[in-house]
């Protein structure tokens, strides 16, 4: 059973988000249970000390005109309960959904006057629901951190990654983009395992990604485009291989 | 012994032309200028006369200029070098003959002795000068404009040739010393006359580009100023209307009267909703950013984003103060990247860019997202320079984000492009500044 909290300082909006729980609930039967319906974030709190959870689902609302505020409420509901699926209730104008994403982890977000509220609670809940089926087997992946912040990699988007000169700062160069973050690649190069090879000195390659090599500035081409310099000493070895 | 001289005499025009550089030339390069000197001190043709130390002046600025990447600034800064070091040179040939030791005999018999200190006395001058002035100094040299270090070099150059055809020249086809030294004094007093002239207006123009800049940053604020001032008009008469429709609505409910009170709701009240202006509301949120450098630049490309009519979402959730980054090469940063994210907006089909600022524990993060068509090259190859998705362009923009971001130990730059989606995230990690 996923315990349900929602928040938000009109009541009216506290029984339209529970009743639209429900309502799903019925439908694609989602264990869930509203455990708390709050008007204010201290009553939320207070329900969370009597009787704590993990990994709840917490409906707030953003704009409540009380200390600590939406955001802050959240920010101790992450503490309490690090598993805590956050989705929060806002307006147009106070949209903030990368602040959400990125400092929050929250899941989704509701807009108030975007209409037809039932379907946007549906879709958070799917959200859950989908998360908690069973996952297939994970691919090999590695996870750089950035301050407070976390990125995990499939090994196999990574074309290649190289140290910055001086500093300790990779550059991870995948399908998607370019991504810098503190670290060595030594430590990197033990999780990575052996299909990433060294090229040149700070620069590590994914082998499944070179298609070729070009003599003439002894550099390898990617499937991406890219290319990616050899160092003199590793270019006779890695020449022949590819 | 004639090598050996030579290869004192090349150590000191190489100290000349090097130390004053304010980055390091290419290891080949270095070898290159320091093979070439020393050649030329043993092969060069003495039936040339003073025309051998013009060739040696003008092909080793030739090596320096390719060996800093085309570096104007360096060339000048080697010349200067150059002849700091042979104003030096002559200094001591003047205490040398002025001496009432007879010091310029000991010169002619022991000539390596004296090479030797020269080489060290000169170095040490040169290091001082580069550690306690000019290195405090590199960073706004490298904004001078090259006109002015053209014109600058070139008058340098000059004295580098009164230098050779007044002093060393009559050095070598022995000239009394009184007018020996009489032209060394000239020519130094012209040096320094020149270098002061050249210190003064980059510093002049320092200043008035340093005005020109506050007077945008001011009228940027005063533009900000009005618009805040008619959204607080807006609220105003808003307020009013406020009041009127609560009475209207308080005498509906008195006389129990619903039908109407509905009526009244849905045909008055639901339309007012678009009462404030959506672009002030957004320009508001800038209230939250304290520092005025950053607050004028994300005003002025709001402004251009709203000109673009572009679908906007700015998120700045706290309060920002102050990073533990320079300013200006913040705002050089999202200057480049915001734009760029307003022109690949616009030219994509759902015309969304969004701009989150976002403190997550000590970190500070900058999000920039846009719709875009997908770019034409790997993201990873948007950064080389003069690789442009545009036509026309340069394609240095990127190029430049990255060398301002290599050199800093606590900033970092995330690209991704992602179902036609392109987004950057710029972290700064550390706490604000006080």
């Amino acid at each position: 059973m996923i315990s349900v909290f929602i928040c938000d300082d009109e009541e009216a909006w506290v029984r339209r988000i529970a009743d639209a729980v429900t309502e799903y609930q019925d439908i694609c039967e989602l264990p869930v249970n509203i455990v708390c319906r709050a008007l204010s974030p201290a009553e939320v709190l207070d329900c969370f000390q009597k009787a704590p959870v993990s990994g709840g689902i917490y409906f707030l609302d953003i704009d409540l005109k009380t200390s600590p505020d939406g955001l802050e409420l959240a920010q101790k509901i992450r503490l309490l309960d690090p598993g805590a699926r956050l989705i929060f209730i806002t307006t147009h104008d106070e949209l903030m959904a990368e602040t959400f994403r990125l400092k929050l982890q929250a899941l989704d977000y509701i807009t108030k006057d975007k209409g037809d509220l039932c379907a946007q609670v549906e879709g958070c809940l799917e959200h859950v629901r989908r998360s908690l089926l069973p996952t297939q087997k994970r691919d090999f992946s590695v996870t750089l951190r950035l301050g407070s912040l976390r990125r995990t990699f499939r090994t196999e988007e990574i074309y290649y990654i190289c140290s910055v000169k001086g500093q300790h700062k990779l550059e991870v160069h995948t399908r998607a983009g370019i991504f810098l973050a503190p670290g060595t690649l030594n430590t990197l190069q033990i999780q990575l395992g052996a299909d990433f090879l060294t090229c040149s000195k700070g620069i590590l390659v994914n082998a499944a990604h070179i298609i070729g090599c070009d003599a003439s500035d002894r550099t390898l081409l990617l499937d991406n485009g890219e290319r990616c310099p050899c160092s003199v000493r590793l270019w006779p070895k890695i020449a022949r291989r590819f | 012994m004639f090598l050996l001289s030579s290869f004192l005499s090349a150590g000191f025009s190489m100290a000349g032309f090097s130390i004053l550089l304010s980055k390091r030339m290419k290891k080949t390069g270095l070898v290159l200028l320091g093979t070439y000197i020393f050649l030329f001190y043993i092969f060069q043709d003495a039936s040339l006369g003073q025309w051998n130390t013009l060739l040696l002046v003008s092909g080793a600025l030739v090596l320096v200029f390719w060996s800093t990447e085309k570096s104007l600034l360096d060339t000048f800064l080697s010349l200067t070098g150059y002849l700091i070091l042979t104003l030096v040179d002559s200094l001591f040939f003047m205490i040398r003959s002025w001496s009432i030791f007879p010091l310029q005999r000991f010169h002619a018999q022991h000539p390596i002795p004296f090479a030797l200190a020269d080489l060290f006395l000169g170095t040490a001058i040169l290091l001082c000068l580069r550690r306690f002035y000019l290195r405090l100094i590199y960073a706004s040299l490298a904004k001078a404009s090259p006109r002015l270090l053209f014109c600058f070099f070139s008058l340098l150059y000059l004295c580098v040739i009164l230098i050779v055809f007044n002093f060393l020249y009559g050095r070598a086809s022995s000239f009394s010393t009184r007018q020996i030294i009489i032209n060394g004094v000239l020519v130094t007093v012209l040096s320094l006359c020149i270098a002061f002239v050249f210190f003064n207006m980059y510093h002049l123009l320092e200043q008035e580009q340093e005005l020109s800049l506050q007077q945008a940053r001011l009228s940027v604020m005063q533009d900000y100023t009005e618009r805040m001032e008619s959204l607080y008009e807006e609220m105003r008469s808003f307020r009013h209307d406020y009041k009127n429709i609560l009475s209207t609505m308080e005498h509906y409910i008195d006389t129990g009267d619903v039908g109407a009170l509905q009526v009244y709701f849905h045909e008055k009240i639901q339309p007012l909703e678009p009462a404030f202006s959506r672009d002030s509301f957004l320009l508001g949120k800038l209230h939250l950013i304290g520092e005025p450098a950053l607050k004028g630049l994300l005003y002025t490309k709001l402004i251009a984003m709203l000109n673009h009519r572009l679908n906007i979402s700015l998120e700045i959730s706290e309060r920002i103060e102050r990073f533990p980054m320079d300013n200006l090469t913040l705002c050089r940063i999202l200057g480049i990247l915001l734009d760029n994210a307003i022109e690949a907006a616009v030219c994509s089909v759902g015309q969304t860019i969004s701009l989150a600022i976002i403190r997550a524990g000590s970190d500070t993060l900058f999000v920039i997202g846009n719709d875009s068509l997908p770019p034409p090259v790997p993201v990873s190859r948007l950064f080389e320079r003069g690789c442009s998705t545009k036509e026309g362009h340069a394609g240095l923009g990127l190029a430049t984000v990255r060398e301002l971001i290599e050199p800093l130990s606590n900033v970092f730059l995330s690209t991704e492009w992602k179902e036609s989606y392109f987004s950057q995230t710029l972290t700064i990690q550390g706490e604000e500044l006080p």
